[in-house]
Order: structure tokens, then sequence, then C-alpha cells
């Protein structure tokens, strides 16, 4: 299964994590703190800006359609204007958004349906490229 | 059906009104002779038909002919006179006239005819519009049902590709919280199926056509979900999946579960221990048929001794008949395991 122990550089990391759909968000919570990262959970876009402007955040990972006027694209857009240095993956089902989440404003796209283990992958890559 | 008579000499316009009685039995002639009449009657009543001079000394019959094309282009007008000439005949014709018939008791039948010509005309002309009107009309709601059937099918895949993520999703969770190992490991390899199905029903909806799946797309999801699930094997992963294959969702959901069982055998069993080791899957062309070859430099087995009843060989099989492809096994102890499977007729985009 996933691997067993964390990167030791993940243990400071801090994760935003974006996603409507309460299962899969507890689910992939639970799977990156297993793997050493701190997570830091939003349902929506507006949770999600509040968390940013309240906490320190390395890396924010988001769906990109959730119900509210945002979505994960619109959000992407907002860390790249005002946090420049927060590297943004979005996760879609949706080919199509790929091709906008491969714009300047995000650094990675992960295709939905994944298995949690595959998001720590991703995750994990992009930690190591900073 | 009113029929405008414009004349004015009432001689005239009666010889008119007795050609048309013969012609059109049900008509109600109206004889106008000045520009008020026919002003009123053109606002209070749609003409069915018109019949003018061309003289007339409170206006000309272009006038009239204009002014009533303006209300009604369909309804058609013939000028009877005496008075005209063949360019006025020709201009006439340019603005829309329908006729042009000279005022003398031996054209008496000419105008009859022209009358009956005339509105057989506008009738006919009317009738195609309308048809035509209802076959764009027709057509509009035809394109109208198509788009709401193709919204509905694709929410439908939609909501299947959802709700096989949540079973996949739950089945996860629990796998994350049981103590038992072999039950972790059951449950674990249950939400991976789920997951291998919910990644066919995914790539449906990438395509234009809800009816076909982009296997190609599908193989590879397959595998990188796989190597992200068993990241702590040593296995090195070769992917050279450069052919075509497009193919109905009825063969791809089969297809997949299948190419799942023999990868995520490969995972679970070629390399006891962490030993290292590779494995290629390959997907190419033969001729019409598309070719997915999975082998592994593992540990193999030996075939004589694997019976050929266990559940796994069983599902294999009858996948891979719903499926329409052809099995190839190969292994042997410490030489590895290859399989080939021939997917007949598989598609190309």
């Amino acid at each position: 299964m996933t691997s067993g122990v964390p990167a030791v550089s993940a243990r400071s990391t801090s994760v935003l994590l974006v996603e409507d759909e309460a299962l899969i968000r507890v689910l992939l919570a639970e799977e990156l703190t297993d793997a050493g990262f701190l997570v830091v959970e939003a349902a929506n876009v507006d949770q999600a800006l509040e968390q940013l402007q309240a906490t320190h955040v390395d890396l924010v990972v988001t769906d990109v359609r959730m119900p509210g006027d945002k979505d994960g694209l619109d959000l992407a857009a907002w860390v790249h204007a005002h946090c420049p240095a927060v590297p943004v993956m979005v996760m879609s089902g949706y080919v199509h958004e790929a091709v906008v989440a491969g714009s300047a404003t995000c650094i990675g796209f992960i295709r939905k349906p994944f298995m949690p283990a595959e998001l720590v992958d991703r995750v994990r890559a992009v930690m190591r490229l900073l | 059906m009113r029929v405008l008579v414009i004349d004015d000499n009432p001689d005239d316009r009666a010889l008119v009104v007795s050609q048309i009685r013969p012609e059109f039995p049900d008509a109600v002639p109206v004889e106008l002779a000045d520009m008020d009449g026919f002003r009123r009657e053109l606002a209070e009543h749609r003409p069915g038909l018109v019949i003018t001079d061309y003289n007339l000394r409170w206006g000309s019959g272009m006038d009239i002919l204009d002014q009533v094309k303006a209300v009604d282009p369909d309804c058609p007008v013939v000028m009877f006179t005496g008075t005209g000439s063949e360019e006025i005949a020709v201009e006439a014709m340019k603005r829309g006239l329908n006729d042009y018939v000279i005022k003398s008791p031996r054209q008496l039948p000419r105008l009859r005819a022209s009358l009956r010509q005339v509105v057989e005309n506008a009738k006919r002309r009317i009738d195609l519009r309308r048809a035509q009107e209802q076959l764009v009309e027709r057509e509009r709601e035809l394109e109208e049902a198509l788009a709401h059937k193709d919204l509905v099918l694709r929410e439908l895949h939609h909501r299947v590709k959802n709700n096989l993520q949540t079973i996949n999703s739950l089945l996860w969770m629990r796998a994350r919280r049981a103590q038992n190992p072999q039950l972790k490991a059951d449950l674990n390899e249950m939400a991976q199926r789920m997951l291998a199905l919910a990644q066919v029903q995914a790539r449906i909806l990438d395509e234009e056509r809800l009816d076909l799946v982009d296997f190609r797309a599908v193989l590879d999801d397959m595998i990188s979900s796989l190597a992200s699930v068993y990241a702590d094997s040593h296995i090195r992963i070769h992917r050279d999946l450069e052919g075509e294959l497009m193919l109905p969702v009825a063969r791809a959901m089969p297809l997949g579960l299948m190419c799942y069982e023999i990868l995520l055998n490969c995972f679970k069993h070629a390399f006891p221990d962490h030993q290292p080791g590779h494995l290629a899957v390959r997907l190419c062309r033969a001729g019409e048929h598309a070719e997915i070859s999975i082998s592994d430099d593992g540990i193999g087995y030996d075939e004589d001794t694997v019976s050929g009843g266990g559940m796994g060989t069983r599902l294999i099989r009858d996948l891979a008949c719903e499926a329409n492809v052809q099995v190839e096994r190969l292994s042997r102890p410490n030489d590895g395991t290859s399989i080939t499977l021939r997917v007949l007729h598989g598609g190309r985009s």
C-alpha cells in the first residue's frame, strides 16, 4: 500500500485541500496526514480564501467544480496573484479543465478518479520540485 | 376570399366581377373606385386577390400594387388594363405583379385563366413556405431533443462515475480502519477494482460520442493508479502504449476489469518480498485487431499446476468472452509471466 514512512521534509509542509465532497475530502486529508503533511481543509472557494488569509499554506490542492460563484480555477488565479510562491495543484475529472489548469497559475493536474496514494505521490513530487 | 376590383369605370368593374363568379363561387367581390375606399378596405380586410386597372383618376395601378404587396406579399395582383404598355408591364412584374391582361372582350377567357392561375400559384407558394417552416421547426425540435438526450446521458455517466468513486472512497476508508490485515487487503483490492471501473467510466465522458472509450487512456490511468498504490515495490514499469484502441463501452468495461486483474496479480505476486523487477505493458495494432501485452520478469508459475477452475482464471475467461478478447498466457517458474490479450476488431478512432 502507500509507503509507510513519511518523508521527513513533508512534516512541516502545509497543504490546503479544497474539495466539496466530504467523503473524498476526509479520505484525502487522512491520507495526506498519514504521509506527514499538515492538512487544512476547505469545502469551497470562499472557505479556502479564508484559510489562505488566516493560515500559512505551502501548497493548495483544489477540485475544480464546486458549488458557489467561484471554482477551483478562480482560486488558482487568486493564489497566483496574491501568493505567487504558493503552488496550486488541480484535481478534476474533465480533460479540458486540465488544459486550462496547464496555464501559468497551476503547477500540476491530477485526473479524477484517482487513488488517494496517487495524490500523495504527486504532492511529494511537487514539493520536491520547489 | 375578398376580391378587390379596382377600376374607375363601373361597367368594366361589372365585367371583371362577372368573370370572378364562375371561377370562385365563394368569393366576395369588392368594387373600389377611390383611394379612401381602397385604403379603408386594405386596413380592415386581408384581400385574397386584387384586379386593378393601370390608369386611375385618383392614382395608378402601380400604387395599388405597391400598397397591396406591402400589406401582403402573397396576395396575387393582376393588372387588367387597356392603357398600359410593355414597359409598364415589365416594371410592374418587377415590383411583384402576378399577371398582366389587356382589357378587351376577346381577352376575357384569358383573364379568367389568369385569375385561376395566380390564386393557385399563391396558394402553392404559401403551402410550400408553411411546409418549409414546419420542416425547420421540426428540425429544431429534433436537435433540441437530441441535445437534451445527450445531456441526460452525460449526466447519467457522470453520476455512475461519482457513485463508483463514492463506493471506492467508502471501501478505502473502511480498509484504513480495518485491524485484520487480510480484511484490510481485501477491502483495498475491492476499492481499487471500483476505481478501475470509475476510470473507464470517466474516459467515456472524454469522448464526443458517449458510447466509445479510448482504452489506451484507460490503460494509462490504471497503470498510474496501481504504481502509486504499490509505490513501495521495486518494480520498474515500461509503458509502450502507441497503438490506438477505441472500444464500445460494453467491451471496455470487461476488458478494463481483465487488465486490472492481470496488472494487480503482477504487482501482488510476481515479485515477492519486494524483489526488484520489470513490468512491461504494451498496446499495439495487429491489422484490424489490437494487442495488449502485459509481461513481467517475476517468479512466474507452473502452468500445469495452476488449476483452471480458480476464481481468477474463471473470471478472466468469462470477461474475455464478454469483451471478445483472445487470451494467450505464457508463464514458467522463475521465468516471468507474459499475457497477451488480442482484442478482436478493436477499433481505431
